[in-house]
């Protein structure tokens, strides 16, 4: 692969604070409980393609895509950008790589400042990097047009005068803005409408082949992350447990819980849904901030290899 | 007779922007033992026909016309005094929001307590604390509550949104009412969850032979628990049939447009088929059949004459393309 990959990590690592921490907690001789959000993940996104990153909540995926992104600082191991070491990068190189590095959020109705106006909301990330005037608002025109929006009758409204999917429009003209190579988009869809959806995949894919974008999309969709990606990865508990090419993990997961995942989606060709019957994650994390986690994975994949027998 | 009979229902809500309507013209029955899944959109009227069926309605919503018969016993007539004794026994509802269900101040334990005291009253039985705690227990296992004999003891504010909506769900299954309502209860909750949760509700009909309306925006979820399907669209009822025939033989464009823009190909094999255009502002419908401006089959009738609903074979479809 060498030089196909654009971002690859190095045991990493993000460690939460589970609860808050005190001075006071300190004096009662309390330990402070952590979560393991990411744990130990090493692994190369290709470039031009579309990675997915499936898995259910406070599995740790948005953590991993936030780090990839450098919102956050990794506890430990090491993440490469074109093989540059990007972990502790600071400063102007900071600034310098996050322009070719975006996020475009989950939810459009709290991710988009209410007070600013459509085209302040897009022209934002250029304005910081000292684009000014007639070039920032062509720019911004330009990259409206090419999401489908109109700017002269929608550039001066404000979020609250949009659509859902008018909204996610918005947000990802703005992370498209600066150019960047890679974009981690977080649930894009998910608080679409089903007939908004498919618009908003479209159009995804549509811009990935004209600027030769790379995708990490983060789902817990199975049909979304079937349509866009070339690869998937599945992520139970901060660790990613099977990774490969998207239609052969689909068609035939290794790891147990992949498969309890894919057996649990619904789909209207499924007469029946056949759901794991272990106890739920919820259960794991809180084991987890107790400090047992390897007893409690090595619980929860056996009572899916019960009902799943490999 | 069925359980639940809905006729005409037609509902608006005054808004300081003029009048919303929510509800068109809807008519379906649900039989005992029978699941009806609503699908629809944002907007499209699916929590309102929940709360309209359960009397739950909000102060500025108005029964335009139309008639619901639970069991026999018109509900629109009923005093407020009547219709809490329909409720909970008779039809159990389970929100989309679940913060908000539950009593802040009491104890899960005492909430789920009450419901099974409820319900020993209205079988006639005697309560007996120590038989329904045990009852309690294996509902919550059932819901896949995770250590239920700790999580009794917490208040709702202790609790994730995905537990409570679970206790939500297990004081449904302790109810066991004749009408189960659930307005999109697994919707902020995971796949794997969300699968152990329809296939409990599927026992649930089967074994006490409970009646299932399931409001959901999912195709994939309400073919998973109708016995039928019913697809509202802008607050108009576009289709309505047993689950095989919506989901292989749709006959309205609307839900042949909302199961083609389910992502089945992988983007090698080609564009997804989108809906053009969005979900109508209901203060200002589109006239005649509300989905015309987005239809690929607009005729000339469409956008004046609403069109009335015809049965083709099994299935009810509101559009100009059948009948006549």
């Amino acid at each position: 692969m060498g030089s196909d990959v654009i971002i690859r990590t190095e045991h990493l690592v993000k460690v939460f604070l589970a609860k808050n921490y005190g001075i006071i907690n300190k004096i009662l001789g309390e330990k402070p409980l952590f979560v393991r959000a990411v744990d130990d993940v090493s692994i190369e996104i290709i470039n031009g393609k579309t990675t997915a990153l499936v898995g259910e909540s406070g599995s740790g995926k948005t953590t991993l895509g936030r780090l990839l992104v450098t919102l956050e600082r990794p506890t430990s191991g090491r993440i490469y950008f074109h093989n540059i070491d990007i972990t502790n990068i600071k400063g102007k190189d900071l600034r310098n790589i996050r322009a070719k590095l975006q996020m475009v959020f989950q939810d459009p109705y709290s991710s988009l400042n209410p007070m600013m106006r459509i085209k302040d909301i897009i022209g934002e990330p250029l304005r910081n990097r000292g684009v000014r005037d007639r070039e920032l608002n062509e720019a911004v025109a330009k990259i409206m047009s090419e999401v489908g929006l109109d700017y002269s009758s929608l550039a001066t409204r404000r979020p609250s005068e949009l659509s859902g999917g008018q909204r996610q429009r918005v947000a990802i003209a703005r992370a498209l803005i600066t150019n960047p190579e890679f974009i981690v988009l977080d649930e894009p869809t998910s608080a679409l409408d089903a007939s908004t959806q498919a618009q908003v995949l479209n159009l995804l894919i549509d811009l990935q082949s004209r600027h030769n974008l790379t995708y990490l999309l983060i789902t817990h969709n199975i049909a979304v992350a079937k349509y866009m990606s070339d690869l998937v990865m599945i992520m139970y508990m901060g660790k990613i447990v099977e990774i490969g090419n998207t239609s052969i993990i689909l068609k035939e997961p290794l790891h147990p819980y992949t498969q309890a995942l894919i057996e649990s989606v619904p789909d209207i060709n499924k007469p029946e849904l056949k759901p794991p019957s272990g106890e739920s994650v919820a259960l794991l994390i809180h084991q987890r901030v107790v400090g047992s986690t390897q007893d409690a994975h090595s619980e929860w994949i056996y009572a899916v290899k019960r009902s799943h027998p490999l | 007779m069925a359980l639940l009979e809905v006729k005409e229902l037609s509902v608006v809500y005054r808004t300081p922007f003029g009048i919303v309507n929510a509800l068109n013209d809807v008519t379906f029955n649900i039989d005992r033992g029978e699941s009806l899944a609503v699908v629809g959109e944002s907007g499209s009227g699916k929590s309102t026909l929940a709360l309209a069926v359960s009397r739950l309605l909000p102060p500025n919503a108005r029964y335009v016309s139309g008639s619901i018969m639970f069991d026999g016993i018109n509900i629109l007539r009923l005093s407020s005094s009547e219709i809490k004794r329909i409720r909970g026994t008779g039809i159990f509802m389970v929100f989309q929001e679940p913060a908000t269900s539950l009593n802040p101040v009491f104890k899960v334990k005492d909430q789920l307590m009450e419901a099974v005291r409820i319900r020993y009253e209205k079988e006639g039985n005697a309560f007996d604390e120590s038989k329904a705690i045990n009852e309690i227990m294996s509902v919550l296992r059932d819901v896949r509550i995770p250590d239920p004999e700790l999580i009794i003891e917490r208040y709702p504010h202790q609790l994730s949104g995905g537990q409570i909506q679970r206790i939500m769900i297990a004081m449904g299954l302790l109810m066991r009412p004749k009408l189960y309502i659930a307005d999109e209860p697994t919707s902020a909750l995971d796949v794997t969850v969300q699968a152990q949760i329809l296939k409990l509700l599927r026992d649930l009909k089967r074994e006490y032979g409970i009646s299932i309306l399931f409001i959901t925006h999912d195709m994939a979820v309400a073919s998973i628990i109708g016995d039928s399907i019913m697809v509202l669209y802008a607050g108009q009822l576009m289709e309505l049939g047993p689950t095989k025939s919506v989901i292989y033989e749709p006959r309205h464009p609307y839900t042949q447009a909302l199961l083609s823009s389910i992502p089945k190909i992988s983007k090698d094999e080609g564009k997804l088929p989108a809906i053009g255009g969005t979900v109508p502002n209901l203060l200002n419908p589109p006239t005649g059949c509300r989905f015309h401006p987005r239809c690929p089959y607009k005729m000339d009738i469409c956008s004046k004459v609403i069109p009335s609903l015809v049965k083709v074979d099994n299935t009810y479809v509101r559009c100009h393309l059948y009948g006549q």
